[in-house]
């Protein structure tokens, strides 16, 4: 008996014990936990390679620091915004939208970044830099940035309907249209569609800049007027659709269930790839008019608690070689420059374009050290911004990179634009529909009256036979019916008295024979 | 020194310590939301909003018509299939039973994707164009809750004394008299049941009116799944409320219809 408590006190001991060794293993050399916030599939993290892992070895070697990434996904930027802002969690590096970091930015939560400290930032040309939403980059580094453009199925969809945003408007391909069940994505492409004859007219006289401060204008500063055009627009679009997706568009037009898509360009590099197995030609666009440029930022939230390794980290994911790993695994089109991406963009089977547009600042100058990289980049690797061949998927050519415009974030008009999709989405009651809210309107009512009429016939029942009763008033009836009362109180006490009997009597008769058993 | 005993009332702690801050709490907290407007401030705002900005009250009411819809056409094909599974004749070892119990063991998620696989399929097969919307949405809804009518209705007529019909059978009613007079009215407890098991998840689902109705049907589920992923959190919560007294009547009137009417039929839900 002893022995074995004994026995199980030591296996208690040793499993305690066991449990204790990592923990004091770790006290020799501490294990930092760098917690990363990004969208699903937006990094190459498989079990052979991954750029994570690559960090921490990259960072351990440099510092001997021992670093573990925790990464996280979010499924949208909006539930991302809520965790960030309601502090539900501290991350120290998250890769947001423009549109967000304006929003976290205006709401302080983001960390300034120390340009020092991330000498790649070099990597990355002037064009993508230096943005509405952030300024200077005072709080973000690019990651990814791409358009939003129309994926058509070029057996499908003739050629003469390219070119503009009037194919998601084209009744020729009802039930085939695809558009996005995006509110911010689908308004900005409306409003453009909206205000196309405008456009027009007005790219006719103005300089490329105000053409595109006049996108930027029309797609960002929502009034009532535009909402109401808008409506219409997108209301009249709803009839012909074939479906609002968000990510199941891509499939359907794999499939061949629809022709026309509103894409974003990452999203259309994996759609048309895929389509290839199903012997389906899918090719994308961005229409002339003019679109959206997004970017996705790494930024570093407030409630960080490793700022200096963030830091590192961004530096990291802006090194050339692991920017085109992950542009390689994603699809989506990188912000850093170096030869080797410009030759894995590179595509022999599309026209050259003149792409020194990327190396423009904002008044579409080229500073004296981006030219000298130019030369060098033409003298070094024979790479010629002036005629690359890289296809529209990857990156605009320069008369379109011209009118391309980042969306800013609603703010106070959120509300008014929320409710605007409600009413495009809001089915017209049908006339069964008007009927049966009727008949179910009046039937409440009827149930109601009912009901009240009801506790109203009985409160006067019995408020008459109280106040007979106070009148002393008793009718014949009545005492008839208490002499019947009572008799029937008799019966049942006979009637139980003799049950009970019965009973007792049966008892008596089984105790007798179990008696007689014994 | 006090005795600590333990009494069997106290094994209920855990579940009421979960009850309060999983059901209570949040409860609380969507009430709050639902009377204060965005900037904070109690207000009616919301629901004055509900019943005024054209939009809701609309989808509200094709909510309730689809739900109604959906109910009807549940029962219809519910009541025949549980009465002929209550007879023992055809459903020996519940065996039939258990095979249109099977498919509620699959996440109804993957049923519903599944649904709209098959519905394309049929659309290249046959060569036809599937038009997804309301009626394939209403299609879903029947197909993923029609157990729900099926179950009570089933376990009601099954626990039927069989001499009730035998016994009026024998007085001289034709079988439709004995259907109509004798079973449906035994049977009552458990299509109220299943009526409200089938009205109250159609009335605020919207999982699938998206993957059926390829977003282009928007119930009141679906704007309320809206106003909280744009983070404007009071408008949706008013709706949530309303949605909640909805259920709140359809739940009292089902309850007070039951306690009148007992049966030999059993109910388990």
């Amino acid at each position: 008996m002893k022995n074995k408590k004994l026995t199980i006190l030591i296996l208690i001991a040793l499993i305690l014990s066991l449990m204790l060794l990592p923990i004091l293993s770790g006290c020799n050399n501490k294990v930092i936990v760098l917690k990363v916030y990004n969208a699903q599939d937006y990094i190459e993290d498989g079990k052979e390679s991954s750029v994570l892992r690559d960090f921490e070895e990259y960072y351990k070697q440099k510092t001997g620091q021992k670093v573990r990434i925790q990464y996280d996904t979010f499924d949208t930027l909006e539930r991302a915004y809520t965790i960030i802002n309601k502090r539900e969690a501290d991350y120290d590096v998250m890769c947001p939208s423009d549109y967000i970091i304006e929003k976290m930015k205006k709401q302080d939560l983001l960390i300034e970044i120390n340009k020092d400290k991330i000498p790649n930032l070099k990597n990355i040309p002037p064009y993508l830099l230096d943005r509405n939403f952030d300024r200077g980059n005072q709080y973000s580094v690019p990651y990814m940035w791409g358009t939003v453009g129309i994926m058509y199925n070029a057996d499908k969809v003739s050629e003469e309907d390219l070119n503009n945003w009037n194919l998601l408007w084209n009744e020729k391909y009802k039930n085939k249209i695809l558009m996005k069940d995006s509110i911010r994505d689908s308004v900005f492409i409306a409003t453009i569609y909206a205000y196309r004859k405008e456009l027009e007219e007005f790219a006719k006289t103005a300089t490329p800049e105000e053409y595109r401060d006049k996108i930027s204008d029309l797609t960002n500063n929502i009034t009532e007027d535009k909402i109401a055009k808008v409506e219409k627009e997108l209301r009249k679009q709803y009839d012909i659709l074939y479906a609002y997706e968000v990510d199941s568009g891509k499939d359907s037009m794999i499939n061949g269930e629809a022709y026309v898509n509103l894409a974003w360009s990452g999203d259309a590099v994996w759609a048309i790839e895929e389509a290839l197995e199903n012997k389906i030609n899918l090719d994308y666009y961005i229409p002339e008019e003019g679109s959206n440029i997004w970017f996705d930022n790494w930024v570093i939230p407030k409630y960080a608690k490793n700022v200096d390794i963030a830091h590192e980290f961004i530096n990291f994911m802006c090194e050339p070689d692991i920017s085109l790993r992950n542009m390689d695994e994603t699809g989506y089109t990188t912000a850093v420059i170096s030869p080797e991406i410009i030759d894995y963009m590179s595509d022999d089977t599309v026209d050259a374009n003149d792409f020194t547009y990327l190396f423009e600042d904002k008044a579409g100058k080229i500073s004296e050290e981006n030219l000298k990289l130019i030369q060098q980049y033409k003298n070094d690797y024979g790479i010629d911004f002036t005629s690359l061949q890289i296809p529209e998927i990857t990156m605009p050519s320069t008369n379109i990179a011209d009118r391309l415009v980042e969306m800013t974030d609603f703010g106070e008009k959120q509300d008014i634009v929320v409710k605007m999709w409600t009413r495009v989405k809001a089915l017209p009651l049908g006339l069964e529909v008007k009927i049966f809210s009727v008949c179910l309107l009046i039937a409440i009512i009827a149930i109601i009256a009912y009901s009240i009429y009801k506790k109203v016939e009985k409160k006067k029942l019995v408020a008459g036979k109280i106040e007979q009763l106070d009148n002393g008033t008793q009718t014949p009836t009545n005492n008839t019916f208490k002499t019947y009362s009572l008799k029937a109180k008799e019966y049942v006490v006979k009637i139980k008295y003799k049950l009970f009997n019965n009973k007792h009597n049966d008892k008596q008769t089984d105790s007798e024979n179990n008696d007689k058993t014994e | 020194m006090k005795k600590i005993t333990i009494k069997r009332k106290y094994l209920a702690i855990p579940y009421a310590v979960f009850m309060l801050l999983f059901v209570l709490l949040p409860l609380a907290l969507i009430v709050f939301y639902a009377f204060t407007n965005a900037d904070g401030s109690i207000s009616l705002e919301n629901f004055i909003n509900f019943f005024t900005d054209g939009v809701t009250f609309n989808s509200f009411l094709d909510s309730i018509w689809i739900a109604f819809i959906t109910t009807i056409i549940c029962f219809a094909l519910g009541f025949p299939v549980a009465y002929i599974l209550a007879n023992k004749k055809y459903n020996r070892n519940r065996t039939l039973f258990l095979l249109f119990l099977l498919p509620m063991w699959i996440n109804f998620l993957l049923r519903t994707i599944a649904t709209r696989a098959m519905f394309e399929a049929f659309g290249s097969w046959f060569n036809t164009e599937i038009n997804f919307g309301k009626g394939t949405t209403i299609f879903g809804m029947v197909y993923n809750f029609l157990p729900f009518m099926i179950i009570p209705i089933y376990s009601t007529l099954s626990s039927l004394d069989k001499s009730f019909t035998e016994a009026a059978l024998d007085l001289g009613a034709t079988p439709t008299k004995v259907i109509t007079r004798v079973i449906l009215p035994l049977a009552l407890p458990g299509i109220i049941s299943g009526i409200t098991m089938v009205f109250m998840p159609t009335l605020s689902t919207f999982v699938i009116a998206d993957l059926l109705g390829n977003n282009l049907v928007q119930l009141l589920g679906n704007i309320i799944n809206l106003e909280f992923t744009q983070n404007s959190w009071n408008y949706g919560s008013a709706l949530s409320i309303i949605l909640l007294l909805l259920m709140g009547i359809t739940m009292f009137i089902e309850k007070k219809y039951n306690n009148k009417t007992q049966t030999a039929g059993g109910r388990i839900w």
